[in-house]
């Protein structure tokens, strides 16, 4: 097996929302990620896998765990560091594409060599061409963000990404904001920067087909890596909220019924238009009788 | 040195870029540097000109080493006999000088005997000519008396002395001149002369005096005849013309004083505008701090964009502004004029105003935007990157 360009090692993240209210965002998570793959990161929204993703690109700190990129502990770098490891490193391609909407779409993929200081600027405008031309975007080089298209904003962020050659790409939801067959295209170009290039891909997203292009899938669920969907799913929904959401709804009925009551013998309704909501509440009532005919249910009732 | 480089580039680049994209703000802010600077250089320009058109005319001034005087015309004319026997005394001049009207303009006059004005003054004159030998119903005038009345040599003029009496007596004007008996030290008001004795007549002040005029042989200490002088008039109020300039100097320098304290203002206010632009600034570009910093932009980098930013505007403002100071200027000069100040104030660049007009406009500006800048430099990227 190749080299490991990333990893987590025991990440837990919890964020403090307030005092007494704590948030595990991600829950003793340990991964690798290999030189030369596409790994795709699957989960549903606030599954945690932004979270994720964002610790991985040291944009965020762990609460407790290591993160390993090439080789180098970063946990515990200062920003000053690991804004330099971000720069030469790392690469992101994020789902709302990020330019900066007052430069060109070259000046935005020269941006990261700018300031890694490695070339002048004539060094950076000839690279970013290149890259412009590896996305398929030469010919709109010195168009702005707005004047382009979703997809071809993705690919300028792809372009971008690639600008101080990072040892891997973070992708945060790539094809979330565009049309499916810019996304298809998009997938198409990762594809082949991985396959020619042997760019790394890490790619987090919620849409099944981005797996497609995958080596490997990992899936994450309440903040807990899994690496198959069937283990993911085994997360059990409980009916345990059932008996409050009845009471609730009974509790609103009476008061219904009551204002109805009211406004008929104030002469502010018809009765005909009365009789109609009277079926309406007793058609709820009947629904709430049937569940509560769940033996289950009813002695959970009893007991309260 | 090469990131160094390229970052300024980023940094011109991104400013260029961001104050062509948000047109009315940066031309407000631009507006706001234009205007203090151009205060300043404005009040400046006009105050150095004042300074130097006194110092001109101080040093114009017939000098007369020494100046018995009052405040009132009581003093006997039959003295300068008596200031002239003293030993150092060149020569002595009586005079009345006092407020008046010529025509339509208000100034000085002065009331100076004939002989006086060749030996004593040494006055000349621009246009028309100096009073013949005998001649009694003349005025002479200096330029602006002349300009505002609209007369023609040789005409009559009517003169009046103000607050003290009502008489008006016509009198013929016959020569114009430049700089002018400078009695109370300097003339920066309009003035004119007229015969001693049509004066004293005209106030009935016969054979009485406001100053005596004394000019001292070389040779001679200053001090040593005042002395003599206090010894035969102990009760006499005697002056050095020294005293009198750095008096005037003092209240020139309170009146720039002022003028600084008005562009001291219009700097607050032009600070408070750039500091107002930049915070928006950094708060506007919040997300974009973010992409920067995800593509490694560091604190430093956001800081430099940001007062690059600042900095580009305030050159742009304090140039503009020394144009446009050097400009109005004129218009305060105008205005100066129209509020009465009789003074013809020359109007020149000066280079050094306008360096100082252009560091300040730089040094308001970075400060100004160096908290918001600083602030939003810090940030986390990942602050930054949620930030809608």
């Amino acid at each position: 097996m190749s080299r490991a360009v990333l990893k987590l090692q025991n990440i837990t993240k919890i964020y403090k929302v307030s005092k007494e209210v704590e948030v595990k965002a991600l829950d003793n998570v340990t991964l690798e990620v290999y030189e030369g793959e596409v790994l795709c990161i699957m989960g549903p929204s606030g599954s945690g896998k932004s979270t994720l993703l964002n610790i991985m690109g040291t944009l965020d700190r762990p609460t407790s765990g290591r993160v390993i990129v090439d080789g180098v502990d970063v946990t515990d770098l200062n920003e000053k560091e690991l804004t330099r490891l971000r720069c030469l490193k790392l690469g992101f391609v994020f789902q709302m594409y990020n330019l900066i909407s007052t430069l060109t779409a070259l000046e935005n993929v020269m941006l990261p060599m700018f300031f890694s200081g490695r070339y002048t600027l004539r060094e950076c405008k000839e690279r970013a061409l290149i890259l412009l031309k590896l996305v398929g975007l030469e010919r709109w080089a010195s168009h702005r963000p707005n004047q382009l298209s979703g997809g071809q904003q993705q690919r300028v962020a792809i372009a971008r990404a690639l600008a101080n050659e990072p040892s891997v790409i973070l992708m945060d939801e790539p094809t979330g904001a565009i049309d499916i067959v810019s996304a298809a295209g998009i997938l198409r170009l990762v594809k082949c920067l991985n396959e020619y290039l042997g760019v790394t891909f890490v790619i987090v997203t919620h849409n099944p087909e981005l797996a497609q292009i995958a080596h490997r899938t990992v899936f994450i669920r309440d903040g807990r890596l899994f690496y198959s969907m069937e283990e993911a799913l085994k997360l059990r929904i409980t009916s345990e909220y059932d008996y409050s959401v009845l009471e609730a709804q009974l509790k609103l009925l009476e008061l219904t019924a009551k204002g109805l009551k009211r406004m008929v013998e104030e002469g502010v309704m018809s009765p005909q238009e009365y009789e109609r909501s009277k079926e309406d509440i007793l058609k709820k009532l009947n629904r709430i009788k049937e569940k509560l005919s769940k033996s289950d249910l009813r002695s959970l009732m009893k007991k309260k | 040195m090469r990131r160094a480089i390229g970052l300024i580039q980023v940094a011109v680049l991104f400013s260029a870029r961001d104050m062509g994209t948000r047109k009315t703000r940066t031309f407000l802010t631009i507006l706001a540097i234009v205007v203090s600077v151009s205060t300043l250089v404005a009040l400046r320009t006009v105050g150095v000109g004042m300074h130097a058109e006194v110092e001109k005319q101080l040093r114009g001034l017939i000098s007369a080493d020494l100046i018995l005087l009052s405040e009132e015309i009581n003093i006997p004319e039959s003295i300068v006999g008596i200031v002239k026997q003293v030993p150092g005394v060149k020569s002595v001049a009586p005079v009345i000088f006092i407020t008046g009207k010529v025509g339509i303009s208000r100034c000085y006059l002065a009331g100076v005997r004939m002989e006086d004005l060749r030996s004593f003054f040494n006055l000349t004159v621009t246009k028309g000519r100096l009073p013949y030998p005998n001649e009694t119903d003349f005025i002479l005038v200096d330029e602006s008396i002349y300009l505002d009345n609209r007369v023609f040599l040789g005409k009559y003029l009517p003169v009046k002395a103000l607050y003290i009496s009502s008489r008006v007596e016509y009198l013929k004007v016959i020569g114009v001149s430049s700089s002018f008996l400078g009695i109370r030290g300097a003339s920066l008001f309009s003035g004119a002369a007229l015969p001693l004795e049509k004066l004293q007549e005209m106030i009935s002040r016969k054979g009485y005096v406001s100053h005596i005029l004394v000019k001292i042989e070389e040779g001679y200490s200053l001090d040593t005849v005042r002395n003599e002088l206090k010894k035969i008039f102990p009760e006499a109020n005697i002056v050095q013309q020294k005293d009198i300039f750095e008096a005037i100097m003092k209240v020139l320098k309170v009146i720039e004083s002022v003028l600084m304290a008005i562009t001291l203002i219009g700097l607050l206010v032009a600070a408070l505008g750039v500091m107002n632009t930049m915070t928006m600034t950094a708060r506007e570009h919040i997300r974009e701090i973010g992409i920067m910093k995800a593509v490694g932009a560091d604190s430093t980098h956001i800081l430099v964009i940001f007062l690059t930013e600042a900095f580009l505007m305030s050159v742009i403002g304090g140039i503009l502004g020394i144009i446009v100071g050097y400009i109005e200027a004129h218009f305060v000069k105008l205005l100066l004029l129209k509020m009465g100040l009789m003074m013809d104030i020359p109007i020149f660049f000066v280079p050094e105003i306008g360096a100082l007009g252009l560091f300040v406009a730089i040094s308001i500006s970075l400060l100004s935007a160096f908290y918001p800048s600083w602030s939003a430099a810090k940030i986390r990227p990942l602050e930054a990157l949620r930030y809608e």
